[in-house]
């Protein structure tokens, strides 16, 4: 569904992604493992449009995407839920959300996702009135799911949500993933600790310094495996020697 | 002082205040939303004013007689046009080619333009080097409440301003619209990444402020008869002045700080003896007592509340 090939991207003069191929098939998550400036966040704006890609495409349900607006891009089906959760502070949930929807015009439409977002995410929907800046992380990690959701999108982008949140929101967070998967939205999971993301992806990428070092096969059942190996033996799978393969 | 003259000062203070209240959105909201210090805004004032000049002039030939309702309610419309007009083409050309450059281009950029406007008007309106009388666009019966005498033309400049004050409130607060405004506003980067055309936004935001600048422009001229190529510069600076007393980026303090300034430059004139002297320099005392002592503006948000 989705396709990265080949991508390379720079800020300036200073190379980040250096020929980054990711495959994100249809109906799964796959996620995206990283340290701290790996390029994992670079990864999802290079595929929004915010950050240019130098060489190399990026394919959406079979049409390339890179060079389009983010505009478009978000249009086309792909919602993200950004690092930081970037919620609007002094925006209600419920504005917070239909800002989510800002790309459907059938106001049923609209109806029936909120519905549904209040139906994964009860918070919100309790909430509804309260200005987002006044939310906890955790209830803002929510919102921010729940207005990617609003978008009715094929493909969510979800950068590190359960950076900062506490042991069992992380489950909480991790639980919701799932059912939202598993309703039919392909999900790319960016994670820096990702080992409990791994366990729930089918497939896994590893990023170092703006290379996929490491990446699981359909064929090899045990290169996930691998990958966690790699992560536990490397902590963060940072910025120790690159494994042999 | 007779409470009579109290309540008219207090009717001519409103009446000012307004229109320091419609040119100070504009550039609470250039700033709230894009980011930018609009300092040609002021010509777009002194534009409206001779747009409904011109306007008026076109419509009383073609035939709508002069002092109806119709007439101004028609030459409202073409000065929000105008206005409109003359914000998006600056938008298109001047803003927002200069949006990556540092802010100290765009300040520049605008400062020329605004003397290329006044200079324009200068050199290709009629007679333009001269103050203009500009025509009664309606005539209303003066009436009196409780005694006292009402000036009807104070009275519309307020109504007016209110109505379009209060559709600006309900486009912001309570439409999709608004709230594209906003989260622009607040997150541009992660507007864009919702899909919100944060261009357009840009685009229709420049195009309202413009708009009820010239409308302010259109008022000077209703209630003091003449206008003038230079009329802009000091209301623009004033404008100004009022969305920095109201904590700039905020639309609501900028309506307040246009009405403070109005009220304490009437009174000034009425109460200092021989006050009329101070007049102009007043709103930049205030201005510079809020920037010492509440730098965040009438409603004293620390940061600049943005929209
Ligand atoms: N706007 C920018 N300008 C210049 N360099 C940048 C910019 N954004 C990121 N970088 C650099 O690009 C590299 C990758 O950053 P990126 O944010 O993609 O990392 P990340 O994998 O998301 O890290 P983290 O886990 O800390 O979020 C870093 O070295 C960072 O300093
Ligand atoms: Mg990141």
């Amino acid at each position: 569904m989705l396709k990265i090939n080949t991508v390379s991207t720079a800020y300036g003069s200073i190379p980040v992604l250096k020929d980054v191929s990711i495959h994100v098939p249809r109906g799964s998550i796959t996620c995206l493992l990283g340290s701290n400036g790996a390029g994992k966040t670079t990864m999802i704006k290079t595929i929004l449009g915010l950050v240019p890609a130098l060489t190399g495409e990026i394919i959406f349900n079979g049409k390339k995407i890179n060079g389009l607006s983010t505009e478009d891009i978000v249009k086309s089906g792909i919602a993200v839920v950004p690092e930081g959760r970037r919620v609007f502070p002094k925006m209600t949930v419920w504005e917070n959300l239909q800002i989510g929807a800002c790309n459907i015009k059938d106001k049923g439409k609209i109806q029936n996702s909120l519905d549904k977002v209040f139906t994964l995410f009860p918070r919100l929907g309790e909430r509804r009135s309260q200005n987002a800046g006044t939310m906890s992380g955790g209830e803002q990690q929510m919102l921010a799911m729940g207005r990617a959701l609003m978008s009715q999108p094929q493909i969510m982008l979800m950068d590190e949500p359960s950076l900062g949140l506490a042991p069992l929101m992380v489950n909480e967070i991790f639980r919701t993933i799932d059912e939202i998967s598993k309703e039919g939205t392909t999900v790319l999971l960016i994670e820096q600790n990702g080992f409990k993301a791994i366990q729930m992806s089918h497939y896994a990428y590893l990023l170092q310094k703006g290379r996929i070092i490491l990446e699981s096969t359909d064929s090899d059942p045990a290169s996930k495996e691998k990958i966690k190996e790699v992560y536990l033996k490397h902590g963060t799978g940072g910025n120790s020697s690159e494994p042999n393969e | 002082m007779t409470g009579e003259l109290i309540i008219q000062q207090l009717l001519n203070a409103l009446s000012l205040g307004v229109m320091y209240s419609l040119m100070a959105v504009g550039f609470t909201l250039f700033f709230g939303v894009i980011e930018v210090i609009n300092f040609a805004h002021g010509e777009v004032f002194m534009l409206g004013a001779f747009g409904a000049l011109a306007a008026s002039g076109i419509l009383i030939s073609a035939g709508l007689p002069l002092g109806s309702i119709g007439l101004f309610i028609v030459v409202l419309l073409s000065v929000m046009i105008i206005g409109g007009l003359i914000g998006a083409i600056m938008e298109r050309t001047i803003i927002k080619p200069m949006r990556s450059s540092p802010e100290i281009m765009t300040l520049l950029i605008t400062l020329g333009a605004s003397i290329v406007m006044r200079e324009a008007v200068m050199l290709f309106f009629p007679n333009g080097r001269n103050p203009q009388p500009f025509p009664q666009i309606i005539v209303m019966k003066s009436f009196f409440i409780g005694g006292v005498l009402i000036k009807p033309d104070i009275v519309l400049t307020v109504v007016l301003a209110a109505l379009l004050i209060t559709g600006l409130y309900v486009l912001i607060q309570k439409t999709a619209f608004g709230r594209y405004i906003r989260a622009t506003a607040q997150d541009r980067e992660a507007a864009k990444m919702m899909g919100i055309r944060v261009d357009r936004i840009f685009l229709i935001t420049f195009i309202l402020g413009s708009a009820l600048g010239a409308v302010a422009g259109l008022m000077n001229g209703m209630s003091y008869g003449i206008v003038k190529f230079t009329m802009g510069f000091i209301v623009g600076i004033k404008g100004f002045a009022a969305a920095v007393v109201g904590g700039l980026g905020n639309v609501y303090g900028a309506v307040a700080g246009g009405l403070l300034l109005g009220f304490l430059e009437t009174m000034a004139v009425v109460f200092i003896p021989d006050g009329s002297r101070f007049q102009e320099s007043i709103s930049f005392i205030i201005v510079i007592l809020f920037l010492v002592f509440r730098p965040g503006g009438i409603f004293g948000e620390r940061t600049y509340e943005k929209v």
